[in-house]
């Protein structure tokens, strides 16, 4: 699965081109998630010198986590997103529809000095909720 | 009135007599009031006018009753926590009074979504935020409930000793009582978590205390009928039914049911919700708690939905707000039968837009909204009656023409469409989210024009030769030509002769292949291309941004997105156009690539130019020469109806 979301990543470099170097996005499965848990398989997103990379990590609970999002992806999402043809389009879907949620873990100041603004706003986050 | 019989008859909250069965809702705050919570001489006007609406029940918008500011949501939001902010309560309470309502104070934890002027928000646990406006959670300690429970009894009794009948508690919207009940942020181990009876308890212990300290005094509970956050783990609606009647059963006066938090992936209140789409909510709340007044009104604008509604026994008052701030004399046009003259509300979002950009709210549709206080915006009888002529139907030039005619002017609006509406009535008829409403604005220009006697020269167009005609006829001549597609800006695109005109697509003058492209992703462009799309053509979307829909209203940028992905149009970003062939469109891309999009069609729906010419050619011709709308700057339906308002209540 790594390999296949460094190929998702490497097509979206755009999106990513703002992020301070060492800020990520964890994407884990819902049912592992809360706010402190056992450890469990995770993927970071994570900004690197050379661009996003996605590698391996632990998520033991939102409450010890450092990334700045939390992807949370009910089971199978993840892998039929990329199963299409533009993965993060059909995140962006499953945002809406319900499939797939984020996790905001900083303020939205610290988001914006981490570079996530145009991330953000191409998922729609801003302006999503009922009343929007 | 005859078939609203049921609507405008009496009716009652607690002790106190309704004289009708129409609730003003709290359904936003103004933002209108200082940064510390106190009320504004703006507030103090729009309450008269509130009070003026005429409904049984109004609710003043919400307080937050805490002096930290954890219960405090927006920016300029009222506070209720010390007599010192008792002086203008007094004067809403009075005024709502004066004019023959129950008066109402909602008191406003947002517990999720408050803190906004603190590093943090409280919860009942540690649940992050899914929107990255709002602040960081605290869990709050069984010390901070007992607090937070003192802390709205000692509102509740303040609101009273303002002089206000009752209260309302917000228990909904995802704010504090509402993440109490939600299994959602409701992750607690200790009794106020776990079981739908524990999760309930905060909410049930603030609802006795405040009943114990006022029993008098009607309570009114606004609860969620769904939440629309049961996909992410939040309550079914059966757990929302059970809170509502726990709610009931610890004796509160009248429940006010409603949909979705604020952070519910799906829409409730957006013009792409049907009218009366949520109304099984609130009978299904009547049925629950069947002793209980249920007050409704989400995505319900009609009175006529609603007496219906009531008189078939599904709810007991009509909960209104947004159509309100529409139009403020919507209950009296009721009443008297002149439904047709309402000023529709649209579902626009124009207000949440603004509220969540810490801005004061304003009204897409009401111009005056929000500026009751200042004498330059009402609608005064003109000190000298003008001879006026309008160029051009669009919004604002109707709205310049009604709103002069309304003064005393004596009005003529040249047209050169067969019709009036502009460029609106062309868009309006391929909005995916719901035609009726963009097309109400053009039937309420059509019937305000035609009761307020403004003249309507049709399929008329203005020029130099028109106005040598009617040279020293008219004293004042107002430019609302609208806005063209800036076709000179592809001067130097090869083959730029086979490009279409976006507004000529749009109003059917010319018509579209099934290959189609259209180069900028504006409002404009996104509508063509949706409405194309789902007529069966194949559609790309070319924008030189780094985005699309930047110049489309917040709270409907999504709604776009969504449906851009939803209809599988590809869209190519930070690209413009460089030929256009019979074969297609070759784009180059911000890196210097080049790709070619096959199409039979490629239409261009930017960039946009005011239709300025006419003032030019006037300008010697007439005495008062203006403009307002697209024709100075191209904009959209709010700017347009703004000001042709703001001139008309000046000229």
């Amino acid at each position: 699965m790594l390999a296949a979301w460094q190929g998702v990543l490497d097509r979206h470099v755009d999106l990513f081109e703002e992020i301070e170097v060492g800020a990520s996005v964890a994407v884990v499965p819902r049912r592992v998630v809360a706010p402190a848990c056992a450890p469990a398989p995770m993927v970071l997103w994570v900004r690197e010198p050379g661009g996003m990379a996605a590698r391996a990590g632990e998520f033991s609970g939102y409450k010890a986590l450092s990334s700045d999002l939390l992807l949370i992806a009910n089971d199978g999402t993840l892998e039929a997103a990329l199963a299409r043809d533009e993965p993060l389009a059909e995140v962006k879907r499953q945002l809406r529809a319900g499939g797939m949620m984020f996790m905001v873990l900083r303020r939205k100041n610290e988001l914006r000095d981490h570079g996530w603004e145009d991330f953000l706003e191409w998922l729609g986050m801003p302006f999503l909720g009922t009343c929007r | 009135m005859s078939e609203l019989t049921t609507l405008f008859s009496p009716g009652r909250l607690g002790r106190h007599a309704t004289r009708n069965l129409i609730k003003y809702g709290a359904c936003c705050v103004s933002n209108y009031n200082t940064r510390d919570g106190f009320i504004t001489p703006r507030e103090l006007a729009r309450t008269r006018i509130i009070a003026g609406t005429g409904c049984g029940i109004i609710t003043n918008q919400g307080a937050y009753p805490d002096p930290r500011g954890e219960g405090k949501a927006y920016f300029r939001q009222i506070a209720l926590h010390d007599d010192k902010f008792l002086p203008q309560f007094e004067i809403i309470a009075r005024t709502i009074h004066d004019a023959g309502s129950v008066a109402i104070q909602q008191i406003l934890h947002a517990g999720r979504y408050g803190g906004i002027d603190l590093g943090y928000c409280v919860q009942p646990s540690v649940v992050p935020q899914t929107l990255p406006h709002f602040r960081p959670p605290r869990e709050m300690s069984k010390e901070d409930i007992r607090r937070c429970i003192a802390e709205h009894v000692d509102a509740a009794k303040r609101a009273v000793k303002a002089g206000f009948d009752g209260v309302e508690v917000t228990s909904f919207m995802g704010y504090l009582l509402a993440s109490f009940n939600s299994r959602f942020t409701n992750q607690r181990t200790d009794e106020y978590g776990g079981s739908v009876e524990n999760r309930g308890r905060f909410m049930r212990e603030l609802i006795g205390a405040v009943k114990q300290a006022l029993p008098e005094h009607p309570l009114v509970v606004r609860l969620s009928g769904a939440e629309l956050m049961d996909q992410w783990g939040g309550n079914s609606e059966d757990e929302c039914f059970e809170l509502m009647k726990q709610a009931a059963d610890t004796g509160v006066d009248m429940i006010s049911v409603t949909v979705g938090w604020q952070e519910a992936p799906a829409s409730s209140i957006g013009r792409d919700v049907a009218p009366g789409h949520w109304n099984y909510l609130a009978k299904r709340a009547k049925e629950t708690c069947p002793s209980t007044p249920i007050a409704f009104g989400n995505r319900l604008p009609s009175p006529v939905m609603a007496s219906e509604c009531i008189a078939r026994g599904e709810f007991d008052f009509w909960e209104v707000c947004r159509p309100l701030l529409a139009d403020p004399q919507l209950v009296h046009k009721a009443a008297e039968g002149r439904l047709n003259e309402v000023r529709p509300c649209i579902g626009s979002l124009n207000c949440l837009s603004r509220l969540f950009r810490d801005l004061p709210y304003t009204c897409t549709m009401n111009p005056a909204l929000g500026h009751e206080v200042e004498p330059e915006y009402a609608i005064e009888p003109a000190a000298v009656k003008k001879k006026i002529m309008v160029i051009g139907a669009g919004p604002a030039g109707m709205e310049y023409a009604i709103t002069a005619a309304r003064r005393g002017h004596e009005v003529t609006v040249y047209e050169k469409a067969g019709r009036i509406g502009g460029n609106l009535y062309a868009f309006a008829s391929r909005d995916l989210a719901r035609p009726d409403d963009l097309m109400s604005v053009v039937r309420h220009y059509e019937v305000m024009a035609k009761k307020l006697g403004v003249e309507m020269k049709l399929n008329t167009e203005a020029n130099a030769k028109l106005m040598r005609s009617v040279l020293h006829q008219y004293d004042v001549c107002v430019v609302a030509s609208g806005a063209r597609i800036d076709m000179e800006a592809y001067s130097g695109v090869e083959g730029r002769e086979r490009l279409l005109d976006a507004l000529e697509v749009a109003h059917g003058r010319v018509p579209a292949g099934k290959r189609v492209v259209v180069v900028g992703g504006g409002k404009i462009g996104l509508v063509l291309a949706e409405s194309l799309r789902k007529g069966g053509a194949e559609v790309v979307i070319v924008e030189r941004d780094k985005r699309i829909g930047g110049d489309v209203m917040p709270t409907f940028k999504w709604r776009h997105t969504t449906w851009v992905e939803e209809l599988g149009m590809r869209i190519y970003t930070s690209a413009r156009l460089t030929r256009v062939t019979a074969e297609g469109a070759l784009i180059v891309d911000a890196k210097g690539n080049e790709t070619m999009l096959r199409a039979d069609t490629v239409i261009a729906a930017s960039p946009r130019k005011a239709n300025q010419e006419l003032f030019t050619e006037f300008e010697w011709m007439v005495d008062e020469l203006h403009g307002c709308g697209d024709a100075l700057m191209p904009r959209g339906l709010d700017a347009a109806i703004h000001e042709g308002y703001r001139l008309g209540v000046r000229v």
